[in-house]
């Protein structure tokens, strides 16, 4: 086996890059939403929010589309065969970066990088929002307190280099 | 300005993507040939200054294509759908 | 202490004294004063010279709306031209520079301006410099450049940082004052989100100018931003404000400014109102200042502005100053009240403070040469008395603050009340409420526009220097729309857009036209409201955080191997890989003679990957490519062409048949992201009726090139048994799924952009970066090179590849010598179009190639190609060359091109020009095809 690229971003008190994560892709063949729900037993949303099933997260990513993250790569393997029938599958786990903004000034950094309301009543946990950051598209998500944003891997760099930049003025002795 | 899509909320501009006058209609004969329907319709557009409809590209985000009912001249949203 | 200080009061503080240097020389001021108060406390009244005329100047205010007082702030890379004094908030080691004025402000030789006055009228530039022609260029412009223009920037990069944030709100309160301080404590205490925002430092507005108390309670829940200026209003409820973080510091470790963009349904605008200025003559002498501004610089800054005044007024309001004179310990020469019959407030004041009033007089002109010296009083009775003073606070009215209301097209409509505009259509959201809705202002006010009678100059826009006498001529010209005398006077231009001028020349141009001032109308007042640093519009995005980079799977390991760079696009890609001592032209070679010969590697990720799955993949597929698909088995690719509708090429690529249903398509690296939206336009707005998927996986997967004579040998090294790779079992433009390297799951493509027997060999992005690193020791026994983009471009020139140069939106099919790829049975995108006769004809420019006669003389892209003989004009322009370069191959200079009719002219001498860089040689056109033209190095 080939081994993988080594994880080259540092890691901050806020920021914490997530190295590989198996994800998948999932886009809903017409009228096939019902029988692709029971394959995998779960209500996939509808809207932009996260649902969990087992300790599988399932995020909205589109009209009939999903960005589905296994805590595994052999949950990862069995949820792709069920939802193949009923939907286009692909793997998304190497296309991704996600980094995890972490803190009570999480919502302060963001705003200078990102176009949306992070408010706690705007952005309620388990939201999920499609925009961008700094330029680039991401993916963003609460967990708990946390926030996840995901961008296309190539982007890693640039986007982890705005995030330290936004968050420069909350790093203790900078 | 702010567009409202439908699946992601109100967005910023810089989200979307403007792809023109909605009302055109492909002519569905199969394009054989050159007709004056199909140059009309890729290239004739009335030059409008009320409310009309526009297709909308969420780029920045779901990727939806969106119906957007805007007025050109007080540049009002109206109407955002899913197209 | 200094000369005009007073002994006490203020918002300043005593304990914190200030040192800073204004022209050279060092003063003394306190924390809370601006550079405008410490200059006055210091007796300082000269601080510029005007713009046209370079007459001397004060200031004329105590606010963002100052004409006069313009300064260079700082030194070097930080210096900032026409800074208004009276908002530069004084910090120690401040260092401030008079403007427009040489060698002095006392000594300006250009004050001679004022005797050619009579020249410099308005509209004086479209009067002269005409005349020879010829010396405009080497005389007059250089002239005019040296003279024009007002301060003058750092001509270094800004080392400032700047940062920028999009914050929400449910109501944004703009300005707070009292006024505003209520409306926010109001949102507030319904429990939504409140911002107040407020130019100053310090809240309170107004009130701090009158020495008034400010209520600052009930504010917990509201977020205040002071030293922040909204700056304009968009549409759906945005608004563009800056906070200025550290202007008011010596220095700092921080950002100096931050942009917001507020997201506010709601907003109240609570901007207050801006005094106008009387017009008499001479009105623009340093201690000719606005009442408000007298009263300011007294309550705020313990300033004593002049010892002996006269305060010139037409309404109740202003006459508060008459007690602030009177505090202040200041001499009342005259109270000069424009309206016949005082009201009886001005009358008690005056009667109370010992001041003479003259009911129903006018100033008509003040009088002397720095600085003013005394005023001519014309009387009611008709006879005119010269008072002396040292200061002229003069109050016109006030003008609410509505210029937000209109950045959305509301017109302020005219109050004859109060005999100044308020607000009129309001931006949606938008509440206008205290002075800039025109409430409690100007009472019992009697306009009055001029001063009856010529004088000396009567300033109307201090700032761009515009008289009253201008505002007539402009009249007489014919320039009498308010949008046509802005532009021919220049008046309500520049950095303070009239902010003390419109309302005054509205009125003056409405008497002159014979017009009421509602139909005269005020101009449209646009963002930004003051001006607005670039930096803060840029925040972090300059120099490489412009626009975010995108790298490659193999980045790290191609840099690692010395290679150099080059942007395209967003991307990063490998451009060549230089052995120690090569330029780019030996390394370039080198690469290209590696893949002919024996093997290179090339990390192609950067070309989009689309992923289309579902039982309507092929009709879609169908639709979106000018040629077919139906046909296509399992396990093979082929190149697709994408028109757009009109018929042009769009974009090419290969798609290849995974599954039944399944295909994966790549496009070219710039057009990715544009197929992306082309293939959903096509299905969510014309196909709905398709079941298919696409979904980007150009990040999912790192795809490297191998490709030479020798890449199925180092392959062979790679793929995992049982894996047939011979050619036979894996031939030309196959495709499978497989497993390499001992279990890393992959995809193999035969396919080849070189020419040359070549594969595309994708893993999964995370090892991308390994196996380039596996390939270069599998190949190594074989002479293994890593090519880059320079290479890869002489290569598939060298096989006549059409690329973006030749797909540049402006040719079709036809032109590119693929008309084959039009597909006869089928509807696609661009069909009906291309096959219009104009497209389809002879005279288009189609693909050919070129070789240098001489076979030596480099062609370049971008030459024009012509018969040799003829004159050398547009008319006989017949194409012009898309790519070239030197092949190492061939041992001489190639290039393609479009040329008029170029098929049928294989083997004719054609001229390549190229006068931009002289060039200028014969070529012969050849078939654009220069390497292996039968292909039978594909299919080894």
């Amino acid at each position: 086996m080939l081994d993988p690229a080594p994880e080259l971003l540092p890691a901050t008190a806020m920021l914490q890059p997530l190295g590989y994560v198996p994800m998948l892709s999932l886009a809903v063949f017409a009228g096939q939403y019902a029988p692709l729900c029971a394959a995998l037993g779960v209500t996939l949303p509808t809207s932009p929010r996260r649902t969990r099933a087992a300790q599988t997260s399932y995020l909205w990513s589109g009209p009939g589309a999903w960005l589905v993250l296994p805590p595994n790569v052999a949950t990862s393997a069995q949820i792709f065969e069920a939802a193949a029938p009923f939907a286009a599958v692909t793997q998304q786990g190497d296309g991704h970066f996600l980094v995890r903004v972490m803190g009570p000034n999480a919502r302060a950094g963001l705003a200078r990088l990102m176009p949306i309301d992070l408010h706690e009543n705007a952005f309620p946990p388990d939201d999920v929002a499609l925009t961008l950051a700094a330029h680039i598209g991401v993916k963003i998500w609460r967990e708990s307190d946390d926030f996840v944003l995901a961008c296309f891997r190539s982007f890693a760099g640039s986007l982890y280099h705005a995030l330290q930049e936004a968050f420069a003025e909350f790093t203790s002795g900078a | 300005m702010r567009i409202t899509c439908p699946h992601c909320g109100q967005r910023g501009l810089e989200e979307f993507l403007y792809h023109g006058d909605a009302t055109p209609q492909r002519p569905s004969d199969g394009g054989a040939t050159p007709t004056v329907e199909w140059t009309d319709y890729v290239y004739l557009r009335d030059n409008k200054n009320f409310a009309h409809e526009e297709l909308w590209y969420h780029s920045a985000g779901c990727h939806a294509w969106l119906r957007v009912t805007r007025d050109l001249s007080t540049h009002e949203i109206q109407d955002v759908r899913q197209a | 202490m200094s000369a005009y200080r007073l002994p006490t009061g203020g918002l300043i503080d005593r304990a914190q004294p200030l040192h800073f240097r204004f022209d050279g020389k060092a003063y003394q001021g306190y924390a809370g004063d601006t550079l405008a108060s410490a200059l006055l406390a210091n007796g300082v009244r000269l601080m510029g010279r005007s713009f046209k005329y370079h007459r001397p100047r004060g200031v004329l205010s105590a606010g963002s709306e100052e004409p006069n007082a313009l300064v260079e702030l700082r030194s070097g890379a930080h210096r900032e031209p026409n800074t208004r004094a009276t908002v530069a908030e004084l910090f120690e080691g401040l260092t401030a520079t008079s403007q427009n004025r040489y060698p002095s402000l006392k000594y300006d030789i250009l004050a001679i301006n004022g005797l050619f006055s009579p020249f410099f009228t308005a509209g004086f530039y479209y009067k002269t410099f005409m005349w020879p022609a010829s010396f405009w260029e080497k005389l007059y412009e250089p002239a005019i450049r040296r003279a024009a223009g007002l301060g003058r920037s750092a001509a270094v990069p800004d080392p400032d940082v700047y940062e920028k944030s999009t914050i929400f709100c449910d109501v944004l309160v703009i300005g707070g004052g009292v006024a505003g301080l209520e409306a926010a404590r109001a949102a507030s205490a319904t429990g939504g989100r409140v911002i107040l925002c407020d130019e100053g430092p310090l809240l309170g507005g107004q009130a701090l100018n009158d020495g008034a108390e400010v209520d600052l309670s009930g504010l917990e829940n509201v977020t205040l931003l002071t030293r922040t200026t909204v700056f304009g209003v968009y549409d759906g409820g945005t608004y563009g404000a800056v906070t200025r973080l550290t202007d008011h510091l010596p220095s700092a470790n921080a950002p100096r400014q931050r942009m917001l963009r507020i997201i506010a349904p709601r907003s109240i605008l609570a901007a207050g109102a801006i005094e106008r200025p009387l017009i008499f003559g001479n009105n623009d002498l340093p201690g000719v200042m606005l009442a408000g501004a007298v009263r300011a610089y007294i309550h705020r800054y313990a300033v004593a502005p002049g010892r002996r005044a006269l305060l010139a007024l037409n309404h109740d309001d202003a006459a508060a100053t008459i007690t602030a004179l009177a505090g202040a310990g200041i001499a009342i020469a005259g109270v000069i009240d424009a309206r016949p019959a005082s009201s009886n407030f001005v009358q008690s004041l005056a009667a109370q403070m010992g001041a003479p009033l003259f009911s129903g007089a006018r100033i008509l002109r003040a009088l002397g040469r720095l600085e003013v010296s005394g005023a001519e009083v014309l009387q009611r009775d008709g006879a005119t008395l010269n008072l002396p003073c040292d200061l002229i606070a003069m109050s016109g009215g006030c003008n609410p603050t509505l210029h937000l209301t209109s950045h959305l097209d509301g017109k302020p409509v005219w109050d004859e009340r109060i005999a100044s505009f308020i607000p009129g259509k309001l931006p949606p959201g938008m509440q206008a409420i205290g002075a800039c809705a025109g409430e409690r202002i100007n009472r019992n006010i009697l306009p009055v526009w001029s001063s009856g009678r010529a004088g000396g100059k009567e300033f109307v826009d201090f700032q761009n220097d515009v008289t009253a006498a201008d505002i007539t001529l402009a009249e007489q010209e014919g320039f009498v729309a308010v949008e046509h005398l802005k532009r021919y006077t220049t008046l309500g231009m520049a950095t303070d857009q009239g902010k003390t001028a419109n309302v005054n020349a509205i009125a003056l141009m409405a008497a002159a036209s014979g017009q009421s001032i509602p139909q005269a109308g005020t101009t449209r007042f646009r963002p930004p409201y003051t001006p607005v640093a670039l930096g803060a519009l840029a925040g972090g995005h300059r120099g490489q955080q412009f626009k975010p980079r995108r790298l490659t799977p193999t980045h790290a390991w191609a840099a690692a191997q010395g290679a150099t760079f080059i942007e395209t696009g967003l991307w990063l890609r490998a451009q060549y890989f230089p052995r120690p001592g090569e330029d780019w032209q030996e390394a370039t070679r080198r690469e290209v003679h590696a893949v002919r010969n024996a093997v290179g590697i090339c990390d192609v990720t950067t070309l989009g990957k689309i992923d289309i799955q579902g039982p309507g993949a092929v009709a879609f597929l169908e639709f979106v490519y000018s040629n077919g698909w139906a046909n296509l088995a399992v396990g093979r690719a082929r190149y697709g062409l994408m028109l757009r509708e009109d018929g042009f090429v769009m974009d090419d690529g290969t798609c290849a048949r995974l599954g039944e249903t399944h295909f994966v398509m790549t496009t070219t690296t710039a057009n990715a992201a544009k197929v992306m939206q082309h293939l959903e336009f096509c299905h969510q707005i014309l196909r709905p009726e398709l079941d298919v998927c696409c979904i980007s996986v150009t990040d999912q997967w790192a795809q490297i090139a191998i490709a030479g004579p020798e890449s199925r040998h180092v392959l062979e090294k790679l793929v995992d048994a049982p894996f047939d790779i011979s050619n036979a079992a894996f031939p030309y433009m196959e495709a499978a799924s497989l497993s390499v390297c001992d279990g890393t799951s992959a995809r193999l493509f035969r396919l080849s952009f070189s020419g040359e027997l070549a594969y595309e060999l994708a893993v999964p992005a995370r090892f991308g970066d390994a196996l380039a690193s596996r390939l270069m020791q599998a190949g190594a026994e074989f002479g293994i090179t890593p090519y880059g983009t320079e290479a890869l471009g002489v290569l598939r020139i060298e096989k006549g590849h059409p690329a973006g140069p030749e797909l540049n939106g402006q040719t079709t099919a036809h032109d590119l010598g693929m008309a084959k790829l039009l597909s006869g049975k089928k509807d696609f995108i661009g069909r009906a179009l291309a096959a219009r006769p104009a497209l389809t004809g002879p005279d288009r420019s189609t693909l050919v190639g070129l070789t240098p006669l001489d076979g030596a003389t480099l062609l370049r892209a971008g030459s024009h190609l012509l018969k040799p003989g003829v004159p050398a004009t547009a008319a006989n322009d017949e194409g012009f060359i898309t790519s070239a370069s030197y092949s190492p191959t061939l041992g001489h200079p190639i290039a393609l091109a479009l040329l008029a009719n170029g098929p049928a002219r294989l083997g004719e001498h054609i001229r390549v020009y190229d006068p931009v860089r002289n060039g200028d040689t014969l070529a012969q056109v050849v078939a654009p095809v220069f390497y292996d033209p039968s292909g039978s190095r594909l299919h080894a």
